[in-house]
């Protein structure tokens, strides 16, 4: 509890006072509340013992004025927590963001966009609703059963040995209230099944829908839902019997204690005073209710935030997980990449490249050639410096890029993605953001010469319109000259093409080949071509199998061998060349 | 009261009743729960008025109070879980049934994912609202009714000095609840636009990494959130207020009781017996009051989910009858479409794609093709026009018996966490091993299959994340060789794929399109040069139709396209 705490705490330094305005506020309401109580036995006291009425209106209203300050004491606790609370929440969702914008990308690799933003939204949130009534509830709970035990002995001994008679069994019922252990862990295995077979029946609903065959997944999600239902039941009867005995004992104590009145005190005791202690346990014993009821929310609330702030915890970990090292480096000898027995894998246990070494020339263009998974995107994205390798050296200018700046690499080269994405912004502010030194001429050539003029003409509103807003789309060779437009507006002396594979819409693609042969004008370029009709004209083709570099050379020098690469080229063009109800091919 | 439970709740019928029966539970233990406090008047008018009465009327009374309670609670524990648990059930699989009726466009607008979680908590709120508040509150305010009515008879004073302040207390509630609800839903939109930006920063990592952008899109998330607290703030407060000082005035209800009930007892107008009676009352009656404001919070909290559950309930579903359908071929008549109530996407579009014949749909990138495949297939309905299958407007077919007849291959392959023995069976569930093998190899599964560690049982984790594109888009098509419908609708299936899958993936498919009707969009022209009919769309409409040589003749769009294939296709950088 106390861990839970300090760790909230920590994530709120600056507002900490406010946790410890609501504990003393707590505690404070608690006190005037038990002190009502007490002023309510001087009264009962007077009215039934002394059978005097005098000093029963000041009394009424000692109680009337401790019960409301108490109150009030209450609310400000819950304000000062709630205002703590929020605090909380921002400064966690804060930290999902410091964790987000340095985030590796492998984290990114094995983790849904969707996911990273519930996850951090939904346990932000979650630690809010914890706090926010955890620390006044906890506090009350603490300090009121203690103080009405103390006021319980203050009246009599009798009525202080029956409040304890009553909290020692009361604690552990509640203990057995918590359910048993293992009914629990069935719960929640149950949960999380039925958790993931909603998600697989609503993903897999189209597919479900378009075969007409909901027999199989509705069957699995069907028994998930029955286990899930009979397991929550068998897991709350579980808890009935000591629920159940736990109420009764606090509403039916008098029930108890008349017969024992009647049975064990003699004729000539005080039935009065008896009749007195007796009423205070019952007003205490409903005081006494309503505070051990609140433990039994407070482990829920405890466990909550805990749950929560671990989850994102790890979430960050996760994120901070292999997060790319830059030095302060900033000028480049000259622009010769080289791969120095590099090896890397996106998994731990997996190796996409695997003791990789070979060099690329400043100034050349190169062609990255293979099969899908043979490792040349990976190459692409470590000379972008978006991994760490594992062993190794990925070098620029004869420096390990490792020794360069964030700043000084991200202004030396140009990735152009295969999917890249836009902002939902203007089309001008999202070529725009490549260079922020560019002035508005500058940007209109740079949309000039990726033909970015051509998809605006098609707006009304120009480079002006905003993507995303009602009905404007652009299709993915269109993204990609916008891509380029930014590329060729930052002017990075390495530009990295990946172009989209196998087909692209047709009235985009000898587009998108202009822009791109513009934007390669006097750089060091490297693409990951699928069209090998347009690379033939590159410096060097480098085919790629399994991560390896397998062959290395001009068009014509590969084609005049019996090469992978000749091989590749004669497959492109018979798929290219391919018919739908070509009867030969059958 | 079932039919209004049903509404309010978006229970099950079973669930409303058995809804009926739990708050009758709860309302019968607020009484028993009284009687302890009679027992104790009992006790006092022995001892402070001295009308006795035997001991052994104190030990049965006593011995009755205690069964009694326990009975009750008893009774009322088991009808809340039952009751929650058997709805808990009941209303999931209603919900998965609605779910399975919604028409496919549904699940193309919302993200998978979220829809499943929303839906999950969604039902785990009303679980806990169904246990812990709604049979309470009933109950109480039964309870309520009845003991103020009672109150009021033995003594008007006192029994306004118990009611008033509790009446007052509620009412002040549901006010609160409206204020609340309009500050919520400004904090809530809030949340949204936060939410979306934090999307937007999550999806966007690459471009944001590699335009050294990560500072001002920091700046630009930790202001919105800044934002967000102090809309938070506000919004909260005022419902806060409202409720604290609603919380003040349950206090009235003591102080009340003690300083009328001390002034009647002055003035002798009522004896002792009635001034602890009232206490006692006022006292326990305040803590339900109390307990239930809680209640009453989880429902306003409720109502949010149960307007979720109703919206999938009552969201549109594509009507039609079940029909045998004999003839196959594809009849567009003036067909006009807008996506919710945009601009038409689709404007008088009229073809034929005939039975045992490739028709092709060509255009430049947003033309409208893919929208067309979107109607065939029922994902979406026309606004204007038909769609004719065996001279039947598919709009008065029942999705089931159409997609009977249709196999769809997508770009995107969903696949389940099975073997990819049971996914490939999902294209015909009565098909046995063999003809499921049969269809992987019409598929060339082979190839890949034979390399995974247990063949055709082997397991593909979750939507296939083992598999590689090819690899899935191959699946898919084994599922439809399975199917074997006599209408293909393929969308651009070749779209993602590299240059080796492709060639594989043609040669599957020059197979499984024999003989039927075939609805095709290929973004390589060259694909579709020999097909029976290109249909050319062009700003929504149909431009010309026809042959390959026709069209290069005939179609300006058309020859276009060609032209500038060729230009890529000559292309050298």
């Amino acid at each position: 509890m106390v861990a839970i705490y300090k760790k909230l705490i920590s994530y709120a330094k600056e507002k900490q006072h406010f946790l410890f305005l609501t504990i003393v506020f707590s505690i404070l309401a608690a006190v005037l509340q038990v002190a009502a109580f007490y002023y309510l036995y001087k009264l009962l006291e007077n009215i039934i013992l002394l059978d005097s009425m005098n000093s029963a209106k000041r009394y009424a209203f000692m109680i009337a004025g401790l019960l409301a300050g108490g109150g009030l004491l209450y609310c400000l606790s819950l304000i000062v927590s709630h205002l703590f609370a929020f605090r909380i929440e921002t400064n966690l969702r804060k930290f999902g963001i410091d964790g987000l914008t340095n985030a590796s990308f492998k984290f990114f690799d094995v983790n849904s966009s969707g996911r990273i933003r519930k996850l951090i939204d939904d346990n932000a949130a979650q630690t809010h609703m914890a706090v926010a009534h955890l620390i006044p509830d906890n506090t009350g709970a603490m300090i009121t059963p203690v103080l009405v035990l103390i006021l319980g002995f203050f009246i009599s001994l009798r009525v202080g040995l029956v409040l304890v008679a009553l909290i020692i069994p009361s604690l552990i019922l509640l203990k057995f209230m918590m359910g048993e252990q293992q009914f629990m862990k069935i719960y929640q295995a149950s949960l999380e099944k039925l958790s993931s077979e909603t998600v697989e029946y609503i993903r897999g609903m189209q597919v479900i829908k378009i075969f007409g065959v909901d027999v199989r997944s509705f069957k699995a999600l069907n028994t998930a839902i029955k286990e899930y239902a009979q397991n929550a039941l068998n897991y709350s009867l579980s808890c009935k019997k000591p629920y159940v005995l736990f109420q009764e004992l606090f509403f039916a104590i008098v029930a108890i204690l008349i017969p024992l009145i009647l049975l064990f005190v003699s004729a000539d005791a005080d039935l009065k005073l008896i009749s007195l202690e007796l009423i205070m346990v019952f007003f205490l014993s409903g005081v006494l209710f309503t505070y051990i009821t609140k433990v039994m929310y407070l482990s829920m609330y405890t466990f909550q935030a805990q749950d929560a702030v671990s989850k994102l915890e790890n979430l960050y970990e996760e994120m901070q997980e292999d997060v790319l090292q830059f030095g302060d480096k900033t000028e480049f000898e000259n622009h010769d990449i080289e791969f120095e027995n590099v090896s890397f894998g996106y998994k731990k246990d997996s190796l996409v490249l695997d003791d990789l070494s070979f060099k690329l020339q400043e100034n050349k263009s190169y062609a990255l050639v293979g099969a899908s998974g043979s490792g040349k995107s990976t190459i692409a994205k470590l000379i972008s410096g978006f991994y760490n390798v594992n062993s190794g050296a990925v070098k620029i200018g004869g420096e390990n890029i490792t020794s360069y700046s964030k700043e000084a690499l991200i202004n030396e080269i140009s990735f152009v993605f295969q999917d890249p994405k836009l902002f939902k912004t203007t089309i001008y502010e999202n070529v725009a953001l490549a260079n922020k030194n560019a002035g508005r001429e500058e940007v209109f050539e740079a949309m000039r010469l990726a033909g970015v003029d051509g998809i605006i003409s098609k707006f009304k509103n120009r480079e002006n319109t905003v993507i995303g807003s009602k009905g404007i789309y652009l299709s993915g060779g269109e993204k990609q000259r916008v891509a380029i437009a930014r590329a060729i507006l930052k002017d990075a002396k390495i530009v990295i093409f990946d172009e989209a594979s196998a087909a692209i819409d047709p009235d985009n693609e000898h587009e998108l080949q202009k822009a791109f042969s513009n934007l390669m004008k006097e750089k060091t370029v490297i693409m990951i071509a699928h069209r090998l009709t347009t690379i033939r004209n590159v410096d060097e083709i480098l085919v790629f199998e399994d991560g390896k570099i397998i062959e290395r050379g001009s068009d014509k020098e590969l084609m005049e061998r019996d090469s992978v690469y000749k091989h590749f080229q004669e497959t492109y063009k018979i798929a290219n060349d391919w018919r739908v109800a070509d009867e030969s091919v059958l | 009261m079932k039919a209004f439970f049903k509404k309010s709740f978006a229970l099950t019928d079973q669930g409303a009743s058995d809804l009926v029966k739990s708050s009758l539970a709860t309302f019968f233990t607020y009484f028993v729960n009284m009687f302890p406090a009679m027992l104790l008047m009992l006790f006092f008018d022995k001892t402070l008025l001295l009308n006795d009465r035997s001991n052994e009327f104190y030990y049965i009374a006593s011995a009755a109070t205690l069964v009694l309670v326990y009975i009750a609670l008893s009774i009322e524990y088991n009808s809340l879980y039952n009751a929650t648990y058997k709805e808990s059930e009941n209303l999931r699989i209603d919900i998965a049934r609605n779910i399975s009726d919604l028409p496919l466009s549904y699940f193309s607008k919302h993200d998978l994912t979220d829809l499943a979680q929303t839906i999950m908590s969604d039902v785990a709120a009303l679980e806990h609202a169904l246990s812990h508040a709604i049979a309470r509150i009933i109950g109480f305010a039964g309870f309520f009714a009845i003991i103020s009515a009672m109150l009021l008879g033995f003594n008007v004073k006192l029994g306004l000095c118990v009611i008033s302040p509790i009446v007052v207390y509620f009412a002040l509630l549901l006010l609160s609840k409206k204020v609340q609800t309009r500050n919520f839903y400004k904090h809530y939109k809030k949340l949204r636009q936060n939410s979306d930006s934090f999307q937007e920063a999550i999806e966007l990592q690459m471009e944001i990494q590699s335009f050294g952008m990560s500072d001002d899109i920091r700046a630009k998330l930790y202001k919105e959130v800044e934002e967000g607290e102090k809309i938070q703030i506000r919004s909260e407060f005022v419902g806060a207020a409202i409720i604290s000082l609603a919380g003040l005035i349950l206090y009235l209800t003591h102080i009340l009781v003690i300083i009328v009930g001390t002034a009647l007892l002055l003035k002798g107008e009522i004896n002792i017996l009635y001034f602890l009676g009232y206490l006692l009352a006022g006292i326990k009656i305040k803590e339900g009051a109390e307990a239930n404001s809680f209640n009453m919070g989880e429902l306003f909290f409720v109502d949010s989910a149960v307007k979720r559950i109703n919206e999938i309930r009552n969201a549109k579903r594509q009507k039609g009858e079940d029909r045998e359908l004999s003839e196959f071929d594809i009849e567009l008549k003036n067909v006009s479409f807008s996506y919710d109530d945009d601009a038409e996407v689709l404007k008088d579009i009229s073809f034929v794609a005939k039975q045992n014949e490739v028709t092709a749909l060509v255009g430049k990138s947003g033309c409208g093709k893919t929208s067309i495949l979107r109607l065939v297939s029922r994902l979406y309905d026309v606004t204007g026009g038909e769609i004719l299958i065996s001279n039947e407007d598919i709009k008065s077919i029942s999705t089931g018996s159409l997609f009977d007849k249709i196999s769809i291959v997508f770009q995107d392959v969903t696949l389940f966490d099975t073997s990819v023995m049971e996914n490939i069976r999902i294209g015909n569930p009565q098909a046995s091993d063999e003809e499921v093998k049969k269809a992987g190899r019409l598929a060339n599964c082979e190839e890949f299959v034979e390399r995974l560690e247990n063949g055709y049982d082997t397991l593909i984790g979750e939507n296939g994340a083992n598999l590689s594109g090819g690899e899935r888009q191959r699946l898919s098509i084994a599922r439809a060789f399975l199917k074997d419908a006599p209408i293909i609708i393929l969308d651009e299936i070749v779209a993602s794929l590299d240059v080796h899958n492709e060639k594989k993936i043609q040669d599957s498919l020059n197979k499984l399109t024999k003989n039927k009707t075939v609805l095709i969009i290929s973004h390589r022209l060259k694909s579709i040069q020999n097909v029976d009919k290109i249909v050319v769309i062009d700003e929504g409409r149909v431009e010309s139709q026809g042959k390959h040589e026709d069209l290069i003749k005939t179609s300006k769009v058309y020859r276009d396209l060609i032209d500038k294939t060729a230009l890529a296709e000559k292309f050298v950088y």
